[in-house]
């Protein structure tokens, strides 16, 4: 998949003088163009309606942190905003029911809200920042329309305190090679069993592409990162995850790797009569799930130490230096997975501000 | 508006064809016995048609009446060129100033209202005075209500043995009407509380989908069947039972970590007023001991009894050894 399909584009007046405007929609020619103000006074959450793209100037801030919950240990994280909705679909996704608005919401005013991002990092000489697109779309899947990698790798490459990480299911990493640079990239994958990847992932590149495409990057000189997030319980969970770090030791030079974030699934309550309309084949929702302290739906606490101590332990047999962590979880969680803790939000981030300087000093 | 009051009739009022009524689930007894003793206080509102009258507002009225068996009665007649959607209105401003409606009546008020304007216009100006929140799912909720339900249904719904909550989650889940249907039949059967009638969708929902099994299966599982069929039983006692087995069946690590903590805090042999409770789902690692006294010197034993008790080491995750 290089580009995704795009049935109709919808270009608020006040975005369409911008030249990322512009060049999308010279690379869409031929396909329906829209001028207006979109006043949706009711979004659909189970029509999102992901062929549509809607070109718009963003009044908000361009870097956010994570929307971590202050009940479990977050990692600090930085979201570049850069769009709001994804091309891909897949059944899990928390996006289907943390947005309000449907459509793939392309930001055209980047290049501005970049400049202002630029000023808050160089403000932060002695942070170090961990920043990434992949939040609250994917990274890459789009990057052939927007070349979002054009604009974004440039900035960030040359700035000493701070990573950009792409993070994706895709395999578009075409544009990201052809640029000069490789250094504070790190290029990610979100990764899961062959069965997950198949049949919950729709749209996404399939697991084997996904980790080709890493090994390239790997090859081309680029640091990259992995997530298993979300771990889904399904039958025969060990022997599919296990597939999957035989698959990467096939291809991918361990001491390449950055980090590798387990998460288990989890979802805001809301989620779930989306995932059973809109993805009715979907297994996601059969296991075991109780209300956290977040107020989000998740796994059994034991069931995702099992997940996660298996997973940890499986990998850690792999190469011992891969910079494992768990994404939203507990102190308790964390000692009894991993035998390690790093106590709290801010022990993660040193952790993993650790494993940043390791790589690129 | 121009109304001419009359003595009309009573079988020149057409009483199936009622386009401007919601009424549903009621019971004319009081009425009849009302009018019996008082007579008849508010004329019924009447449309004149070509041969006879159709009936805008006052239709358990007419009924009533029927039923003591008037041959005439007296009634306000609007002319024949008032517009159908007046009508409707007359009748709706008439019954809300005197009563507040069911869900189902609600669902057909809308339903009728939605052939005369459009659903942001109804939403806008009737969802305030239905007390109904403004917007588009409610408003689809109750067309579904009034257009997809079965009258079965529709009657436990108008008449409180099921919950609008209840409904709403069946509608939004999609499930099929011969579920809703075996759904309505089972709690009313046992008399689920509304609290209640949600936990059973909820836990039912779950095993189906994970089990790959109809609601009919699950539902007509022995196990369940007899605790239905129990003599000995109250119905509280039956919805409890039953609720639990689909909680076991749904959460089995959790009730399994559930019943160790319960033994274990057993074995402890805890003092009197002294409780030991585990945090909700075991997510927290914190667990919370509970100590009534009346005083220090009392509290101070109790500590002290708590503290010598043999094995209280092993309170803490029922999954580990």
């Amino acid at each position: 998949m290089e580009t995704v399909k795009i049935r109709k584009v919808i270009v608020e007046p006040e975005a369409y003088n911008y030249p990322f405007t512009q060049n999308v929609l010279k690379k869409l020619k031929g396909i329906q163009i829209e001028t207006g103000k979109i006043f949706d006074s009711e979004y659909m959450p189970y029509n999102p309606q992901k062929d549509v793209l809607h070109l718009l100037v963003y009044k908000g801030d361009f870097l956010k942190p994570c929307p971590g919950t202050k009940e479990y240990i977050c990692c600090k994280y930085q979201i570049l905003n850069i769009a709001a909705n994804c091309p891909l679909d897949c059944s899990y996704c928390i996006l289907q029911a943390y947005f309000n608005q449907p459509y793939l919401r392309v930001f055209v005013n980047i290049k501005e809200g970049l400049e202002r991002v630029i000023k808050e990092i160089d403000s932060k000489k002695d942070e170090i920042l961990r920043i990434g697109t992949g939040e609250f779309t994917d990274s890459l899947a789009l990057d052939p329309i927007t070349e979002w990698s054009d604009i974004l790798v440039p900035h960030f490459s040359v700035r000493k305190n701070v990573i950009l990480e792409l993070k994706t299911k895709t395999a578009n990493i075409k544009r990201v090679l052809s640029l000069p640079y490789r250094e504070r990239i790190v290029m990610s994958w979100s990764l899961n069993s062959p069965f997950i990847c198949s049949h919950e992932e729709h749209r996404a590149v399939s697991l084997r592409k996904r980790i080709e495409a890493a090994a390239v990057c790997q090859r081309e000189g680029f640091i990259t990162g992995f997530h298993f997030d979300p771990l889904i319980v399904h039958k025969n969970w060990k022997e599919e995850y296990l597939r999957t770090i035989e698959l990467m030791d096939k291809y991918l030079d361990p001491s390449k790797i950055i980090w590798i974030s387990l998460g288990s699934f989890r979802y805001m309550p809301e989620l779930k009569n989306i995932i059973l309309r809109r993805h009715k084949k979907s297994i996601v929702l059969n296991g075991e799930f109780i209300r956290g302290i977040d107020g989000k739906m998740r796994y059994f606490k034991p069931i995702r130490i099992e997940l996660y101590s298996y997973m940890y332990e499986n990998l850690t047999k792999w190469y011992n230096d891969l910079g494992i962590y768990l994404c939203m979880e507990s102190d308790d969680v964390w000692s009894e997975s991993f035998g390690w803790s790093p106590k709290n939000s801010e022990g993660l981030k040193k952790f993993l501000d650790s494993r940043v300087v390791k790589f690129y000093g | 508006m121009n109304y001419i009051y009359k003595h009309i009739e009573l079988n020149s009022i057409d009483t199936e064809f009622t386009p401007f009524s919601f009424s549903y689930g009621f019971n004319i007894s009081e009425l009849v016995d009302s009018i019996q003793k008082v007579g008849l206080i508010n004329p019924p509102i009447l449309k004149k048609v070509k041969d006879g009258f159709v009936l805008v507002a006052g239709y358990k009225r007419i009924l009533a009446v029927k039923e003591l068996g008037w041959k005439k009665i007296g009634g306000l007649i609007l002319s024949e060129d008032m517009p159908s959607f007046n009508c409707l209105l007359i009748n709706f401003y008439d019954n809300i100033s005197t009563r507040k409606l069911n869900e189902v009546e609600k669902a057909i008020l809308i339903s009728k209202l939605s052939n005369y304007i459009k659903p942001e216009q109804i939403i806008k100006d009737y969802f305030s005075l239905l007390d109904l929140p403004q917007h588009m799912p409610t408003y689809r909720l109750y067309i579904w209500i009034a257009t997809s339900l079965s009258n079965k249904v529709k009657d436990k719904l108008a008449n409180g043995e099921i919950s609008l909550k209840a409904i709403r989650i069946m509608y939004e889940n999609e499930i099929p009407q011969e579920d809703i249907e075996i759904y309505a039949d089972f709690m009313s059967k046992l008399k689920f509380n509304f609290n209640k009638q949600l936990q059973l969708i909820e836990y039912t929902q779950d095993i189906c989908r994970k089990e790959k099994i109809t609601l009919k299966q699950l539902f007509g599982e022995k196990e369940i069947v007899n605790i239905i069929e129990s003599k000995t039983l109250t119905n509280p006692d039956k919805v409890k039972k039953i609720l639990d087995i689909f909680r076991k069946r749904n959460f089995p690590e959790l009730s399994r970590a559930e019943d160790i903590f319960k033994k274990r805090v057993q074995r402890l042999n805890l003092p009197a007023g002294v409780e030991l409770k585990a945090p909700p789902y075991f997510e927290s690692p914190y667990y919370r001991l509970e100590i009534s006294f009346r005083n220090g010197n009392e509290l101070k034993k109790k500590l002290i009894e708590i503290a010598n008790i043999e094995g209280i080491e092993i309170v803490g995750d029922p999954w580990k050894q």
